[in-house]
């Protein structure tokens, strides 16, 4: 009996470990392969508090999540510089050092003979020695753990998390500090995975580096992988799966020296296949969402009149004339080349300005200099008197400056209708403290967020399709998505890099109408375009850009009868 | 004090060429074919295991020992290539979706070695190492030669790549995939040939290894780290550039003796790594030599 | 007809950009392809060399279906691609891209041939221990022709030979592909930004918008701006 007992108190245990690290690996994209190190540096703090300073079980445990928190943390620092196989190495070596460390160092750790005599922990005065006696506090611990995860998971918080992880770039222009979420997701895995090692030590009541070596961060993987990336669900049955498995080994009568290797062979074998035939795992990210739109409570999908998610509708249509945004005498080089040569540049609010040049005039250059994914070498970029130069890409979208990109970069694997939330502005839910210290505020803004993504999916005639991953609508579709989450940033200066290019005639047609009426919503905009039809359609004045400086403005027809923009259009 | 300074030196660039050797068999595969071949680790145990299976077991002379674990490499090495990753590559797997596959091979491999040799060191005899003393500093004639090899084999590898056609179709991979495809090199056979010669290079690498130290199943995780590490701060794509940042690993753990607690041993290479990633994520050679090499 | 195009579809995952497009280019012909950017034209070259297979319709080559095959295979029958941008090894030094340019010749010829490229682009003689990619733009256009000629092919795709050159690269550039025509009879299918220039040299002209052809003609009848402006 006690041994199954004991078979449950490791599921609970490993649902800590496989839910944190699923919020790294499946929630973030994060591939960090040294959960074992926090999982051991939580539990080596534990220990030795209670050991050394005669800490209290609880105490202890409250010192591992802190110490293990910030050395995920820092552990983050170099995820924000390096992304994919770096990560990896420099986790794999963190991992490697942790265990050189928790073996070298015998003053401290006692080296490979361990730690023994570790307390149990005493709950309301009653020592808890029994394994029977353990379990229930193992199914609470973990139940928190789970719990905990799960409300970040699902939170604007984790939400932004799958946005970093299916694309960085599109998350900074949306305004989100990627450094705050990097950092934090890292130390959360960190300070659970504490939990889970302070656990174990106190349960045990001894603890040597052996287990918390690579091969325990490859079975955490294992666990993840098999039960499915971005699924808490998944990593529970991946824990029991894997969990259980190996000790139905033990009745095929396996010789004990083999058996941990044997078990080894196993994992190993369940990581190659699953990657090839079943990537998505034993319960995918998505096998419980697909196909079924949360229609918010009491949604209206209809667009109000007046003042709407999209913005106040104006009384007066486009144009008064006041300038928005000045660019002067920028000028930008790359090795050399001058990409923009003193460029000059107004553009009226309520206005669509359309940019057109021939090839490398500078038009994409201009967009990642005024969104500052760029920085100009001199020259200025004015924003409502504001001097752009020098801000962070979240600052200015902050500002209220948006950008489409040429290659949409939509969060392909997330739903329609995320991809829409996850853009709205001003979300101070996305704070970790927030989520917990102020979760009906959290729920009631969700609420209200969710209403205005739907206002804006039905703007541009995407309500239905809300709960479909983006990746699985048609190219027409992504292209309306993108500018749905556009508006959603609720930006008063959108820049469109092609906003309809790759599309069929009929799709052109549609998406030029939905641009034609942003302007009534307080909308400037700028549009690259290289079918001179759209340009026709929409733009007013058109700004004829050559070897990066401004050669012309003036409305469609007129440009286009100079035959001397004809000439640097078509070549001489 | 200037002995000790000149032993560690020694020492260091004993060790560090074999870690070059190291580094160049995991970059050639890593710089033509951009796949992060952790399972490299096992190819290079499974030659030492090899190795010693032949010149121990079945007491094979030490040279055809050596002959058969470079055959055996080759063949995982290949195997691994085509069984595991080109199937994933066929279903446009991401970098790291393969990544994990090789973490799987690693782990599969190298405990499979454990359950058949059992997990204490395997010594390979029969190599006729005496002690030379020069000038107050001590190495072995085993020490020569691992440095005499390992940098043979580099100079080998260069006069392939730069000498042959098919050495340099393998460059020309390595600098521009799309461009191959354009001028009709089959870049799957190239990949292939790739891996058999990282594979190759790893087997002298293993046996000089465990002629010196012995072989443990778990060898090959440290090793390929290392060489990863020495690949990453050398310049990804830069031959030289891993060579000589194996060459700064090796001389960096032993001059570090002198400078960190032992305990910190380990942290060496990848504070190195980290110091790199942090300052110059190209790597220490990587802009300069990027454009010559491999 | 060399080779004809028939009513493909094509495209880049989720993303078609090739509408039913169908064109033909005659034995020795010089044909251009203009239009704006993202009509298609780039697409188009590269699922006739097989870079990118086709989801419907034809592509026939010497009286013989080609589509869906391997790029390799068309190398091997005589079809050469220059892609846009630096279509060269830049690490590589000059001679070692014209070598790997060779790859599938037979050893005895590549000397032969070597000797025809350094004879139209001397530069390229002269400076064939260089790196490629330390070449002066339209030093590396000029050896991303080489490593197409050295396959003597008999078509030739060119994707914006002219681009990023300054004006008087753009002639020389275009001269030479007039002159790769007539030398050795290749015929050529080129796509060009510069449609003054591109008018210049080709025979016919076919002006791509949305996937699609929308005009085609000799070149003559496009002199006049004001058409041009309306098929952009």
């Amino acid at each position: 009996m006690d041994y199954f007992i004991h078979v449950a108190i490791l599921i609970a245990l490993y649902t800590i470990l496989s839910t944190s690290y699923n919020l790294l690996i499946g929630y973030t994209g994060l591939f960090s392969i040294a959960h074992a190190a926090f999982y051991g540096i939580g539990a080596y703090t534990s220990a030795l508090l209670t050991l050394h300073f005669g800490a209290s079980v609880p105490l202890a445990l409250l010192g591992a999540i802190v110490v293990t928190a910030l050395v995920g943390g820092v552990i983050g620092v170099p995820a924000l510089r390096v992304r994919g196989d770096y990560l990896v190495i420099a986790s794999f070596g963190f991992q490697m050092i942790v265990f050189g460390v928790m073996l070298n160092w015998l003053a401290l750790t006692r080296g490979e003979g361990g730690l023994a005599g570790i307390p149990r922990p005493e709950l309301f005065g009653i020592k808890i020695f029994s394994p029977a006696a353990y379990l229930p506090l193992a199914v609470v611990v973990a139940g928190i753990c789970f719990l905990v995860t799960w409300w970040i998971a699902r939170s604007p918080f984790g939400r932004v998390l799958r946005a970093i992880r299916e694309d960085e770039v599109a998350a900074q222009s949306l305004g989100k500090d990627i450094v705050y979420f990097k950092i934090a997701v890292f130390a959360l895995a960190g300070g659970l995975a504490a939990v889970a090692g302070s656990f174990y030590a106190h349960y045990v009541t001894f603890i040597n580096p052996l287990s918390f070596t690579l091969d325990e961060s490859i079975f955490i993987m294992a666990v993840v992988l098999v039960g499915g990336a971005g699924n808490l669900w998944g990593s529970l049955v991946g824990t029991v799966a894997l969990v259980m498995a190996p000790e139905a080994l033990r009745f095929l009568r396996i010789p004990d020296a083999i058996a941990a290797p044997f078990r080894q062979i196993l994992y190993g074998l369940l990581l190659v296949l699953f990657v090839r035939f079943r990537p998505q795992g034993l319960i995918g990210e998505h096998s419980a969402t697909r196909g079924t739109p949360k229609v918010p409570a009491g949604g209206d999908t209809k667009v109000e009149e007046g003042s709407s998610a999209l913005g106040t509708r104006l009384p007066q249509t486009s144009g008064n004339g006041k300038p928005l945004l000045t660019l002067r005498d920028v000028t930008k080089s790359f090795g050399g080349i001058r990409a923009l040569d003193n460029l000059s540049l107004t553009l009226e609010e309520g206005r669509i300005t359309g940019l057109i040049g021939p090839n490398g005039a500078g038009k994409t250059t201009a967009f990642n200099l005024i969104t500052g994914f760029l920085e100009p070498d001199a020259g200025s970029i004015m924003y409502r008197g504001r001097e752009l130069r020098g801000a962070k890409p979240h600052e200015i979208s902050r500002l209220g400056i948006a950008r489409s990109f040429q290659d949409l970069r939509l969060f392909p694997r997330m739903t329609v209708l995320d991809n829409v939330v996850v853009a709205l502005p001003g979300q101070r839910t996305e704070r970790l403290s927030l989520i917990f210290f102020a979760a009906p505020h959290v729920v009631r803004a969700e609420r209200e967020n969710l209403r205005r993504a739907y206002e804006l999916l039905a703007f541009v005639g995407l309500a239905e399709k809300a709960g479909e991953l983006a990746e699985d609508l048609s190219y027409a579709e992504q292209k309306l998505l993108v500018l749905a989450r556009l508006l959603a940033t609720q930006a008063n200066l959108l820049l469109l890099d092609e906003p309809a290019s790759g599309l069929d005639p009929t799709s052109v047609e549609a998406i030029m109408a939905l641009i034609r009426r942003l302007p009534d919503y307080g909308k400037t905009i700028c549009v690259i375009e290289h079918n001179l039809d759209v340009i026709k359609g929409l733009a007013d004045p058109v700004v004829f850009l050559n070897e990066g400086r401004t050669i012309a403005s003036g409305a469609p027809a007129q440009i286009m009868a100079s035959p001397h923009l004809a000439d640097i259009y078509f070549g001489v | 004090m200037l002995e000790l300074f000149a032993q560690l030196t020694v020492n260091g660039l004993v060790s560090g060429s074999l870690f070059a050797l190291l580094a160049i068999s995991f970059g050639v595969i890593l710089g033509t074919t951009r796949t992060f071949h952790f399972a490299h680790g096992i190819v290079y145990t499974a030659a030492a295991y090899g190795a010693y299976a032949f010149a121990e077991g079945l007491s094979l002379p030490l040279w055809l020992g050596v002959v058969l674990a470079v055959v055996i490499a080759v063949l995982l090495g290949v195997g691994i290539e085509v069984f595991v990753y080109q199937p994933l590559r066929r279903l446009y797997a991401s970098p790291l979706t393969v990544l994990i596959a090789s973490l799987g091979v690693l782990i599969i491999v190298e405990n499979a070695i454990a359950i058949f040799f059992s997990t204490d060191a395997k010594i390979i005899s029969g190599f006729p190492s005496r002690l030379i003393v020069l000038g107050g500093v001590a190495f072995t004639t085993l020490h020569l030669s691992t440095v005499l090899v390992s940098w043979a084999l580099f100079f080998i590898l260069l006069l392939y790549l730069y000498g042959t056609k098919t050495g340099k179709a393998m460059r020309g991979v390595a600098t521009s995939p799309e461009m191959a495809e354009i001028v009709g090199i089959d870049t799957r056979r190239v990949f292939v040939g790739a891996f058999a010669i990282g594979s190759a290079l790893a087997a002298p690498a293993a046996i000089l290894y465990t002629l010196d130290k012995g072989a443990t199943p778990d060898m090959g995780v440290t090793a390929v780290l290392m060489a990863a590490i020495a690949v990453i701060v050398g310049g990804v794509g830069s031959l030289p550039g891993a060579a000589l940042g194996g060459m700064m690993i090796g001389l960096a753990r032993n001059w570090g003796i002198w400078l960190v607690p032992s305990e910190w041993q380990s942290a060496i290479a990848f504070g190195i790594l980290l110091l790199v990633i942090l300052f110059r994520p190209t790597g220490l050679f990587g802009v300069k030599l990027r454009k010559a090499e491999v | 007809m060399l080779l004809g195009v028939r009513e493909v579809v094509a495209g880049y995952g989720k993303k078609t950009v090739l509408h039913r497009i169908s064109l033909e280019v005659g034995e020795e012909e010089i044909v251009a392809m203009i239009g704006h950017n993202g009509a298609g034209k780039t697409t188009l070259l590269r699922t006739i060399f097989g870079v990118l297979h086709p989801r419907e319709g034809e592509i026939h080559y010497r009286g013989a279906r080609i589509d869906g095959r391997r790029s390799a295979l068309n190398v091997r029958d005589g079809i050469a691609f220059v892609p846009q941008g630096h279509g060269v090894f830049p690490d590589l030094s000059v001679l070692e891209n014209l070598e790997l340019g060779a790859h599938t010749v037979q050893k005895a010829e590549v000397a032969d041939r070597l000797e025809a490229v350094y004879s139209l682009f001397p530069i390229l003689g002269e400076r064939h221990r260089q790196q490629a990619g330390t070449l002066s733009g339209g030093q590396q256009q000029m050896l991303a022709l080489g490593m197409a000629l050295v396959l003597r092919p008999q078509l030739l795709l060119l994707d914006e030979p002219s681009l990023g050159l300054a004006p008087f690269l753009v002639q020389r550039v275009l001269e030479a592909v007039v002159e790769i025509n007539r030398r050795f009879k290749t015929t050529i299918l080129l796509v060009e930004q510069n449609v003054r220039q591109a008018l210049q040299v080709a025979r016919r002209v076919y002006v791509i918008k949305v996937g699609q052809v929308v005009y085609t003609g000799a070149p003559e009848s496009l002199a006049q701006m004001q058409k041009l402006w309306q098929l952009f």
